[in-house]
């Protein structure tokens, strides 16, 4: 697909869309009055009436956090399942003011609030309270992220610096995705998705576990299918990976409530993708194509316990081991992490209500690496020990001021604190207003403490003219981490029972931020390599960018069979004291979208048959060829019979194929464009 | 050429929105879970015959046992007047407390508490309900289930006819007979 053309006539289309997205947005908003007044009495309902309604799915626990003074969206399983995502990646996309942008078949870059990249540095993701933040390289690996999705109760996202709770790295954001109880997934399920793009076949199976206790076994084989290049040619990115995992969940025996929790996955992947190396060669070429292969292997195993006192008050102590394995052409990284946690939540007490935890995590890896990729340590432990506290004071029966700080000590900068204030005005049953303000960390990555990459060779530049010239990245154990200083004020508002919107904005001011600029040139010699002429860059910390936009998002149930929900987010990012010396210092103005919108009907043609579309949209993202773009996505689903649903789903329907990024931390990855996909799924419940 | 394909899709765009709304169809209810239920445990105390000298007084007792599991959606019921008695509703923590109820409703928390109450309850006319799995299968009358996205009901008549509590027809032909007697 030509991206040459238009891209000034899509960036003019940009503004009206978002106007259109906007303009809709604001027409849920007024239309209200006419759908008022509709509670429903349910004692004035007939038994017959009571047993055939549908249970609605908004959950306890997401209501609860609907009420939470943050910018926070609760992504639930029916969302999940409506939107035909197959991949949790993929189910992402519906949630307002998070990107998401697939690289190539088996690898995807997602952020909250700019510095989009396939490791997304200032995001939290975790799963069942398990963190898959890869320090190496502090990013996420998503090709390896999966379960059943069905299976997945919701994933909750906070945008802005979780920090006082979530810990370190939550710098513009968590993703908290929380699989269901073992109660809530009994019986068989077995699914079979078959399409021109992705496809997998999954088997779970819940059962009892005694008089107390449930648990669920799943395994799950996904193929996902090769794309094509930007310039054209099989883009040899395809991903085959399988899983298996279980959870069981049981009650104590004794007067205490007790629950208990243990849970474990394993997984084995393989993939693929063309990456181009420097080739040491004096006159020239100095770059090769290589297809380079990602094998990942990996498994966790987590127990919790959970005690309830009141129903305000209740102790966790949750702990995991995780080990992880990737082999890549430049670098193989394992990695054993174990983690200790303990939460304390006290009752109310007068205007207090406090919430205490501490935390430890214990980190080993194992490095090897290339002619490209060297590294001081070969085998590295580190320690994090973690501790925070939370007061929620009730300042009269509408106000409400939240103070907490997290305090962290980890082995590369010593002791961080990262405070966080919230003041919520609840100004009536329907609508509430927060403020907040908010300091976060990123601790440095060993890539920024320990690293040495050669990212390029070349014969110009060096003054002997007879050595080969490489840029290299190189690291600085100096280097302090990122710091944000985050500033939010929030508005949501329940118009009727069918009608509401949510509204927040932000202002980020980050410093030290890790861009890497030109140190001392020097005559450099590895191994057997030729002696070359090297340019290190290293992360300095000098520069520091302003980040501000808004998000808006209304939800409009039209009818009881008919749901709109649309979204609109606007995000402006400015770097600032970037020198001529610096690398790729501007990419994050340009890495992540302007303007992102997007709408969702979902539409329940009669009791067994759904129908669901989505639009999104993105503005461009003009330094790396992607063209502002929007998608398409639609979904039929067919309950036949008791049990047995088929469904339908086309993802992109408006284009062949789109190119919808280029990661800035690694370019030398091709350029490769997401096909339309299609395909078929059967859901077989027993 | 890029211009036009914008066009397009601005078109089906508001096509799709201005086109979705009209397709309005009548479908069923849909209902926040706790809202069916406790318009089920109304339409229970409505269809459930007590024995006479139970229903000497003025009021039907409907306690709850354990924390409110129904997020406040049973308050409206108290006060409400069902066959000429009125309901008042109770929360109960102890099970002592429970003999004056007509119905009790255990939250599925204190499941480990049941088999305690139910042994205090043996042999009185009260109705029991809960929502916790094999609650009938254990000797309690009613238990509140899921099936695809609805609620349904289990109702064990050995545990009624034990109580002296007589469920009438409309409602014993919506749930589901528990047979495993015990």
């Amino acid at each position: 697909m030509p991206y040459q053309k238009g891209i000034s006539k899509k960036d003019t289309t940009a503004l009206r869309y978002s106007a259109a997205f906007l303009f809709s947005a604001l027409n849920l908003a007024v239309m209200p009055a006419a759908y008022a007044a509709d509670d429903v009495d349910s004692f004035a309902l007939s038994p017959e009436q009571l047993f055939n309604a549908t249970v609605t799915s908004v959950s306890k626990t997401s209501q609860k956090l609907m009420d939470a003074p943050a910018a926070i969206y609760v992504l639930t399983n029916e969302e999940i399942m409506r939107s035909g995502a197959t991949s949790i990646p993929e189910a992402l996309r519906l949630v307002p003011g998070v990107q998401v942008a697939r690289v190539n078949a088996n690898s995807w870059a997602i952020s909250i609030r700019g510095f989009n990249s396939t490791l997304d540095d200032k995001l939290l993701v975790l799963i069942d309270g398990r963190t898959v933040y890869d320090p190496l390289f502090s990013g996420v690996y998503w090709d390896i992220q999966d379960t059943v999705l069905e299976d997945i109760d919701r994933i909750e996202v906070i945008r802005g610096p979780g920090a006082t709770l979530w810990g370190a790295n939550a710098v513009n954001g968590v993703i908290n995705i929380i699989t269901k109880k073992a109660a809530d997934t009994q019986g068989n399920l077995a699914s079979t998705t078959y399409g021109n793009q992705d496809g997998n076949v999954e088997e779970r199976y819940g059962g009892k576990l005694g008089d107390n206790g449930y648990y669920r076994v799943y395994g799950k084989y996904l193929e996902r299918d090769n794309e094509e290049l930007d310039t054209g040619g099989n883009a040899r990115d395809a991903q085959e990976e399988s899983r298996g995992g279980f959870r069981a969940d049981w009650k104590g025996t004794g007067d205490a409530k007790d629950d208990f929790t243990f849970q474990g996955d394993a997984y084995n992947s393989g993939a693929s993708q063309y990456r181009f190396q420097p080739l040491f060669s004096l006159p020239g070429p100095h770059t090769q194509l290589d297809l380079e292969e990602l094998d990942a292997h990996g498994g966790n195993m987590l127990g919790r316990w959970n005690r309830t006192f009141s129903e305000d008050s209740k102790f966790t102590l949750q702990s995991y081991v995780d080990y992880t394995s990737r082999d890549q052409l430049v670098l193989r990284d394992k990695r054993a992490t174990f983690d200790i946690d303990a939460q304390y939540e006290f009752p109310q007490m007068d205007r207090h209500k406090i919430i205490i935890g501490g935390g430890y995590r214990y980190s080993h890896d194992n490095l090897t690496g290339s002619q490209f990729v060297t590294f001081t340590d070969i085998g590295e432990n580190t320690n994090i020990l973690s501790s925070f506290i939370q007061d929620k004071i009730t300042l009269d029966p509408q106000w409400f001021l939240t103070l907490g700080s997290k305090f962290e000590h980890n082995d590369y900068t010593g002791f961080v604190a990262e405070p966080n204030a919230r003041l919520q005005w609840q100004i009536d049953d329907s609508q509430m207003a927060w403020s907040s303000a908010s300091h976060a960390v990123r601790t440095p990555s060993r890539l920024e403490e320990d690293l040495h990459l050669i990212q390029a060779a070349g014969s110009a530049g060096g003054p002997p003219a007879t050595l080969l010239t490489s840029l290299d990245t190189i690291a600085n154990p100096g280097y302090n981490g990122e710091e944000v200083n985050a500033y939010e004020l929030g508005y949501r508002k329940q118009w009727t029972p069918k009608v509401s919107t949510d509204i927040a904005t932000f202002y980020n001011a980050y410093h030290g931020l890790s861009t890497y600029t030109l140190a001392t040139p020097a005559i450099f010699v590895i191994g057997t390599d030729p002696t070359r002429f090297e340019e290190p860059f290293a992360p300095d910390g000098n520069a520091w960018a302003e980040t501000y936009g808004v998000e808006t998002t209304a939800n409009w149930r039209v009818l009881n069979n008919l749901n709109l929900s649309a979204s609109h987010s606007v995000l402006v990012i400015a770097m600032h004291d970037i020198t001529a010396n610096t690398l790729g210092a501007q990419a994050p103005e340009k890495q992540s979208p302007k303007y992102q919108a997007n709408l969702h009907a979902a539409w329940d043609i009669t009791k067994d048959v759904t129908y669901d579309a989505m639009f999104y949209y993105n503005s461009a993202l003009t330094s790396y060829l992607v063209q502002s773009h929007t998608r398409l996505d639609m979904r039929l689903g067919w309950r036949v019979a008791d049990g047995v649903e088929l469904s339908l789903v086309g993802q992109d329907l408006l284009d062949p194929s789109t190119h919808e990024f280029v990661s800035p931390t690694d370019g030398h990855v091709l350029p490769v464009d997401i096909s339309r996909a299609i395909y078929g799924k059967v859901t077989w419940r027993f | 050429m890029a211009f036009l394909k914008c066009r397009l899709h601005l078109l089906a765009f508001w096509l799709f929105i201005a086109l979705l709304p009209q397709f309005s169809y009548a479908a069923g209810l849909e209902l926040q879970e706790q809202e069916i239920k406790a318009g089920l445990l109304y339409n229970f105390i409505k269809y459930t015959d007590w024995p006479a000298e139970k229903m000497s007084g003025q009021a039907i007792t409907v306690c709850i046992f354990g924390s409110d599991p129904f997020d406040g959606r049973l308050k409206p019921m108290d006060g409400r007047t069902v066959n000429q008695h009125e309901i008042s509703l109770r929360a109960i923590h102890s099970i002592a407390d429970s003999k004056d109820c007509h119905l009790i409703y255990v939250n599925g928390d204190e499941k480990n508490s049941w088999p305690k109450l139910q042994e205090f309850l043996a042999g009185k006319p009260v109705l029991t309900i809960s929502d916790f799995d094999g609650f009938a299968q254990s000797g309690g009358m009613i238990e509140f289930g899921h099936k695809d996205n609805h609620i349904n009901a289990e109702l064990n008549k050995e545990a009624l006819s034990g109580a002296s509590l007589h469920v009438q027809d409309r409602l014993l032909k919506l749930v589901t007979i528990y047979s495993g007697g015990r």
